[in-house]
């Protein structure tokens, strides 16, 4: 990894972690449809780390992700405990998606590496995992599954679309 | 040494995620209260199946003794029906008989959801037990825990089929007795030492306790019912630095260390008891 890589992804994490706990926190009401969304952006810098990144790093950064953004939410291990799930199942997803040719272990993987449609189908992936383990571990039992899957689902539309925009605002290469 | 490394190079990963998951797991339930009370529940739940599944092995043993007993209180309780009974008719005939009498008897209605102990402990500083009713069975939190002869506790918390109760011999637990014939009351508490000794602390100095007098319930308490016989005195400490007031140490009638049959006491009024007090307090 040379250091201009290092460097991108270190300004991406306290980027998407100021972004996260002081814009993206604040858009949470009360009332009606919108008690059920938490919109979530900083799952897409385990997203973006690039591929050759050690496991246990993508795990570590992961954990430290989640519980500097629990800091701001008042709920620590909650998000910290989503998102290493999401650092560690990380691989496997990439496992299922591997172009026939393999990958070039040299990218992350971003939309203009990939395309859009490959990356549209990996975040999504992803994001589904993170989401659906944040708001389990947030109720702590599975008696309010159906709560649960009303939040993955309300939460992951709103998020996606944030995530979307923010590929489309920056497009980063690596 | 070499496949010791070789294991956490190939494992590495999944050590760390399972390493920081329980990290994870264990700052949610030390500092999230919602999740600890679901976490406590869940584990109350567990340990309280296991526990029930053990009394239900051994139970049967003790079934003779507790016929036995149990046969006692019904004897007692029918008596004392009998001679309430009586009473009654005695005032129905008065021409004094007050209209609202029925209205009165009404109120002070107790309600006894009998229940096994399955689990107790006498020996830490902070006691509990663990009964088989909970919500289902109309059991709920501030409900006083009562034998024939004796108090238990206070259930603090219910599942739906558990109760949670602090006994009385709980650092906390301070239930209000009297002196039996008179009406000066202190709060009974536990001093550590023996499960069957309690210290009555708070009595006035004016009262004038007698060895082998009876204790019991002062009803003050929104928890008790009045007049249960809870044990005798048996020492009376009045040295005590010149204070104002006397210890009294209380030999109990009940043997907690065996406990088995209890009834959670249901008082109908309790909920309003409790309101006006919470009102009482709110202004």
């Amino acid at each position: 990894m040379n250091n201009n890589l290092v460097l991108t992804n270190v300004f991406r994490f306290f980027g998407l972690l100021l972004l996260q706990g002081l814009v993206f926190r604040r858009m949470e009401f009360d009332s009606g449809v919108w008690s059920y969304i938490h919109v979530l952006i900083y799952p897409l810098f385990i997203f973006l780390l690039p591929l050759r990144t050690p496991r246990p790093l993508v795990i570590g950064a992961a954990f430290a992700m989640g519980i500097l953004v629990d800091l701001f939410y008042y709920s620590p291990g909650i998000h910290a405990s989503a998102a290493t799930f999401l650092g560690f199942i990380r691989p496997v997803v990439l496992g299922w998606l591997e172009p026939r040719g393999g990958y070039n272990v040299n990218y992350s993987p971003t939309r203009a590496r990939f395309g859009n449609n490959w990356f549209l189908g990996y975040s999504a992936i992803l994001l589904a995992i993170h989401l659906f383990w944040y708001f389990s571990a947030e109720a702590f039992t599975f008696v309010f599954i159906g709560r649960i899957l009303l939040n993955t689902l309300l939460s992951f539309i709103v998020s996606f679309f944030f995530i979307f925009v923010y590929m489309k605002v920056f497009d980063p290469q690596d | 040494m070499r496949n010791l490394l070789l294991v956490i190079l190939r494992f590495g990963g999944f050590l760390l995620f399972l390493f920081l998951e329980l990290l994870s797991f264990f700052l949610i339930v030390q500092f999230n209260q919602e999740q600890q009370a679901i976490f406590n529940n869940s584990w109350a739940n567990f340990t309280g199946s296991i526990d029930q599944g053990i009394h239900n092995a051994i139970g049967y043993t003790h079934l003779r003794r507790a016929n036995d007993s149990l046969a006692a209180v019904n004897a007692r309780l029918y008596e004392e029906v009998l001679s309430y009974r009586e009473l009654v008719d005695g005032l129905e005939r008065d021409s004094l008989y007050p209209s609202n009498l029925d209205s009165l008897l009404i109120d002070t209605v107790y309600q006894l959801i009998p229940a096994s102990v399955i689990r107790n402990s006498i020996s830490e500083h902070h006691n509990y037990l663990l009964l088989d009713k909970g919500s289902a069975d109309g059991v709920g939190p501030n409900m006083g825990v009562i034998l024939d002869q004796g108090i238990v506790g206070i259930v603090r918390s219910v599942g739906r089929h558990h109760a949670l109760v602090m006994s009385i011999l709980h650092r906390q637990s301070h239930p209000s007795a009297s002196i039996k014939g008179t009406n000066y009351f202190g709060s009974l508490t536990w001093k550590e030492k023996d499960p069957r000794i309690l210290l009555l602390e708070n009595v006035p100095r004016h009262a004038t306790p007698e060895k082998g007098d009876t204790i019991i319930t002062s009803g003050y308490s929104l928890i008790f019912p009045k007049g249960i016989p809870i044990g005798t005195i048996q020492q009376v400490d009045s040295s005590d630095g010149g204070s104002d007031t006397y210890n009294i140490w209380v030999k109990l009638f009940a043997d907690l260390a065996s406990l088995d049959r209890v009834y959670v006491v249901k008082k109908s009024t309790q909920q309003e008891q409790e309101d006006l007090v919470q009102q009482a307090r709110d202004e």
